[in-house]
Formats: structure tokens, C-alpha cells, sequence
């Protein structure tokens, strides 16, 4: 759905991109992790068009995003970082913003917005950041666009609404819809990406299921000397040791993906993880 | 040709607009009202006889016009120096010609209409209030002549724009089509800059417009001058009348060079700038 070839990006002399080539599949919920300043917003913006690559090809469906045609723009929606709603109540963004897109689901707006406990009688500037910051992702989220792109959606929400965001994200299935989230906060996407990719300096060092992951990588706590020992990631974790191990036996049961760790390992030790990950 | 134009994507693009700035227009609107009110009122009470003048309305006229559509326009694209609102303007699903339209439907026409409605409110008051004040004046001046009226009262009319311009008695005056045309170009031009200043300029805008204008204005201005002082003029340009005073000459012939520019489409270049800065903008 979603192909790079050889983009190269830079701001002014700050190379970003050197020769990225990567595709994404729709059906799939990407988490794209990162340090900062590693490209994950560059990443959403080239692919909504925001900005232009200086070298190589994007294209999403059969559009090159840097056209800006609008039809792409019908079918593709972004939540970014910082954000700016039009001073209205939800209605008239609805009967004003929503006919731009024609997948405009208005009962799925209704449950994300009542999910969220978005108050619907006050005007935008009249909420606080996390309602106005629902309210978008309850309108992405009902725009039911094949491409949508979250960056930092969780920034802003309280405990709560963290919650909330998992439990209306894991309701957002479409086998149809790619959705890439990019995010600092690895444990609020645990539960709902289906694929990790990692960027770094050099650009993606890892792009996997989270299944393959899981099944290649034991992540555990272990006191176990020999399993320190043999650990690709070791963490001290309140008195326990948290490890990152290659499982003897495959495949191990309850064995859930931490991303922070994963993160952490792969930052620390590239090479291991790429190399068993393979 | 729907990649580029829709008029049902379009439709819907002016009236999210309109939901979006309403608020901010009406202010706008409110505030500008205020201004030439009270505008209007310090005239009246500086000397009322002659506040209502055709003259002075046709001045008033074009240079509340001009600055208010100047100010207007100057702010118009600031959206695309904002990241947040920026994102959503350029991801709104309307191709960029149609934001572009927009973006003349409301700097262009809908701004010269409410203002031509807003200067009329305005106006029939205000030459009525001068009218009385004329009126008064004329019973007084004339009541120390034991009945004499030497002349007749005539009172102030209410300006046209459209059709009791006058035709060209007096090509110096203000009253004539030919000034309104080069106003009503000079206005477009002028607005074409500040909403090119709105979309070129990260921060302070406005105020960078202006000094751009200035300088372009000042490095025009005496590279004319000096064009004139060493006779490269063409010589039909260069009034008989002052032909010996370089400095004269280069006032007329840099007022006539401005006009025709304006006049040939110094405001149209302006506004392709604009399109395709608006098609190349990364945020």
C-alpha cells in the first residue's frame, strides 16, 4: 500500500533519510518508535505530504503525496503532535469537516466521542487539551481513511484517557486501514500495534511483526544466572531483573511484547536483536 | 481538471472557511466600522462644512479601502507559518487552486462588498450630518445680509462609485473613472503584496511586508530618478513641462510607471507567487 524507494531527507545540512526503502501493508497498526529527533514525525509528514522528499519516490495507493491531489487527501488523515481544531461545537465540525470524507462514519463518531466522554455542548477552545486531543482522534478515527497517521496521540491524556484510547483503539480494526502511530510512550502501544519499527540515525533498524517478535524473543524476569548470562537486554527493574532472552523452546507461552525493553535493546544492541530477529 | 477544480469540493471549502474566521471577520468588520465611525465623526467636528466633499469621500473612499484591505489580506495565509493550523489547512482534502480561489473569493470580492457596505453606512449619515452643518453655516453667513441670498444652498451628494464618476474633466482629479481605476488597481496590487508578505513571512508578517515594500519602493524610486536625471527616459514619457527639473519629471514618471505596472498586472504576478508558494509550502 505504502511504498518508500530510496528517499533521502534532510533539513537544510541535518541528513535525516539516506536511501530509505521500506513498504507498509493496510490491515496492519504500526508503532514507530524512535529518540528524538530520529525522523518519526519526518516520517508521517512525507507520507501525508507535508514536506517532499529531496531524492527518491513515495507513493501511497496510486498517489505520490507530494502531488497534494485531493483525492489523496480524502483518504488519508493525520493527528498531529500539536494541533489546531476551529473554534465550533462538535456538531458544525461535523456538518462543516466531515462531508471532505466521503468513508465519514457518524456512528463511530458518536461511540468515540461518548467512549471519550468529549463534551459535546462546549466549543473546542472551551475544552481542555486531552478533550480537544480526544476529539481528533474520535474524527480521524471516523474518517475511516486507508491511511492514518498518529503522532503522539497519547501526549496530553490522562491516565484515564489513556485508557480509553485502548480500548476504542482495539475496537478500530480494518482489515482495509493502515494505521502508523508514532510514540515516545512504548507502554501505551503495547496492546494495540501489530508491528514495531524502530528508527534511528541510520533509519528503520527494525520493522517486525509483533507475532514474529513474541516468538523469536522471551521477554521475562529471571534471577537465573545462565539466563543473564545468554540475555541479548538486561534491566534492572526494582529488585528484579528483567531480561531479553532467545527462548530454548519455542513457541513460549505467555510471553508478552515489552516495547520499551525491545526499544532499549535494539538501541543498545543492534545487532543481536537484528540477527536473531531475521 | 476535478483534480483541480470541483465546485462541490469548493462549496464546501468556503463555507468551512466561513465556520472557521467568522468570528475573527466579524470582529474585523466590527472594529474597522468603528474606526471609520469615529474617523468620520473627528472630521465632522474638525470643520463639517466641507467634511462631505465628493472629493473628500472619493479620497476617504479608497485610502480606507486600500489600508483595510491591505491589513485584511496581510494576515490572510499567516496559517501557513503556523505548524498546527498550517497541517490542517494544507491536509484539508481541496485541491491547492481551490484554496487558492477561496482565499481571492474572500480578500477580493466579498472584502470590497462589505466594505463598500460598511463605507455607505457611513457615508449618508456623514454627508447628511455635513449637509446640516453647510446648511446652518449658509443661514448664518447669510442672514447678515437682511435677506440677500446672493447664491444658492447646494448640498453635499452622496457619492457613486459605479455611476456618477465623472468623466475626464479634469485628469488630475480624484472624481474621475480614470483615478478610480488606478485606485481600484493600485488597491488589488497593493492587496496582491500583503497577501503574498501573509504567506512568505514566518513571523511579523506585516510589518515585514511593509519594510519589503518600502524597500523595493525606495530601490524603484531612485533608480527612476536616475534613469530621468541621465535622459534615459523614453522622451514621450517626460512631461515638456518639466523637463529641466529632473527631480519633477522623476515624480510624474515614477507615478505613471507605478500605475502602469499596476495597471498591467503587477498584482497578477503577485498573486502567481502566491499560488505556487501556497503549492510548494512544506510544513
Amino acid at each position: 500500500m505504502i511504498q518508500l524507494h530510496q528517499v533521502c531527507f534532510s533539513y537544510g545540512n541535518k541528513k535525516v533519510y539516506d536511501s530509505f526503502t521500506m513498504s507498509l501493508q493496510k490491515g496492519s497498526i504500526y508503532g514507530l518508535l524512535g529518540k528524538n529527533g530520529t525522523g518519526k514525525s519526518t516520517f508521517l509528514k512525507l507520507l501525508a505530504g507535508l514536506i517532499f522528499p529531496d531524492k527518491g519516490t513515495i507513493s501511497v495507493g496510486a498517489f505520490s503525496p507530494k502531488n497534494r491531489h485531493p483525492d489523496f487527501f480524502k483518504d488519508i488523515y493525520l493527528i498531529p503532535e500539536e494541533f489546531n481544531l476551529p473554534d465550533v461545537k462538535i456538531d458544525a465540525l461535523l456538518k462543516y469537516y466531515a462531508p471532505f470524507y466521503p468513508k465519514f462514519d457518524k456512528m463511530k463518531f458518536d461511540y468515540y466521542i461518548k467512549e471519550f466522554e468529549v463534551p459535546i455542548q462546549h466549543t473546542f477552545s472551551q475544552m481542555s487539551l486531552g478533550q480537544k486531543k480526544k476529539a481528533i482522534i474520535s474524527f480521524g478515527l471516523s474518517c475511516n481513511t486507508s491511511l492514518l497517521l498518529m503522532d503522539e496521540p497519547t501526549n496530553g491524556l490522562d491516565i484515564i484517557s489513556k485508557a480509553q484510547f485502548k480500548q476504542v483503539m482495539k475496537h478500530t480494526h480494518n482489515p482495509e486501514q493502515c494505521i502508523i502511530v508514532s510514540t515516545h510512550q512504548a507502554k501505551d502501544l503495547e496492546s494495540l500495534i501489530t508491528r514495531v519499527c524502530i528508527i534511528d540515525e541510520q533509519g528503520m533498524i527494525l520493522d517486525k511483526n509483533v507475532e514474529e517478535i513474541i516468538h523469536k524473543l522471551q521477554f521475562k524476569f529471571s534471577q537465573d544466572a545462565e539466563e543473564i548470562e545468554r540475555a541479548a537486554y538486561v534491566e534492572d527493574y526494582m529488585n528484579h531483573t528483567k531480561l531479553i532472552i532467545l527462548p530454548i523452546h519455542t513457541p513460549v507461552l505467555d510471553n508478552k511484547l515489552d516495547l520499551e525493553m525491545l526499544f532499549k535493546a535494539v538501541v543498545t544492541n543492534k545487532q543481536f536483536i537484528q540477527q536473531h530477529l531475521q | 481538471m476535478q483534480a483541480y477544480f470541483n465546485f462541490s469540493r469548493f462549496k464546501k471549502l468556503v463555507f468551512s472557511h466561513w465556520t472557521e474566521y467568522k468570528k475573527r471577520y466579524l470582529l474585523f468588520v466590527i472594529a474597522l466600522f468603528g474606526i471609520m465611525f469615529f474617523g468620520a465623526i473627528c472630521i465632522l467636528l474638525v470643520d463639517g462644512r466641507y467634511a462631505a466633499s465628493e472629493e473628500l469621500q472619493y479620497a476617504l473612499f479608497h485610502f480606507c479601502w486600500i489600508t483595510s484591505a491591505c491589513i485584511f489580506s496581510g494576515t490572510f495565509l499567516s496559517n501557513l507559518n503556523d505548524k498546527s493550523k498550517g497541517i490542517t489547512y494544507i491536509l484539508l482534502p481541496t485541491s491547492i487552486f481551490e484554496k487558492f480561489l477561496c482565499t481571492l473569493l474572500y480578500t477580493i470580492p466579498v472584502f470590497f462588498i462589505v466594505f463598500t457596505l460598511l463605507f455607505y453606512i457611513i457615508d449618508i449619515p456623514y454627508v447628511a450630518l455635513s449637509n446640516y452643518i453647510k446648511y446652518q453655516d449658509y443661514l448664518q453667513s447669510h442672514s447678515n445680509n437682511f435677506g440677500q441670498y446672493n447664491n444658492k444652498f447646494e448640498p453635499y451628494k452622496v457619492i457613486s462609485l459605479f455611476y456618477d464618476v465623472q468623466h475626464e474633466t479634469n485628469l488630475y482629479s480624484i472624481t474621475t473613472y480614470r483615478a478610480f481605476l488606478q485606485f481600484f488597481f493600485v488597491g488589488l496590487s497593493l492587496q496582491a503584496y500583503f497577501l503574498m508578505g501573509s504567506a512568505f513571512f514566518k513571523k511579523f508578517a506585516f510589518v515585514k511586508t511593509i519594510l519589503s515594500a518600502f524597500v523595493i519602493m525606495l530601490f524603484f524610486t531612485v533608480y527612476t530618478f536616475l534613469m530621468v536625471k541621465n535622459n534615459h527616459v523614453p522622451e514621450r514619457i517626460v512631461d515638456n513641462y518639466f523637463s529641466a527639473k529632473p527631480f519633477i519629471d522623476s515624480y510624474y514618471w515614477i507615478c505613471h510607471a507605478y500605475v502602469w505596472y499596476f495597471k498591467i498586472g503587477l498584482g497578477i504576478l503577485f498573486y502567481i507567487i502566491t499560488f505556487f508558494h501556497m503549492k510548494e509550502k512544506e510544513i
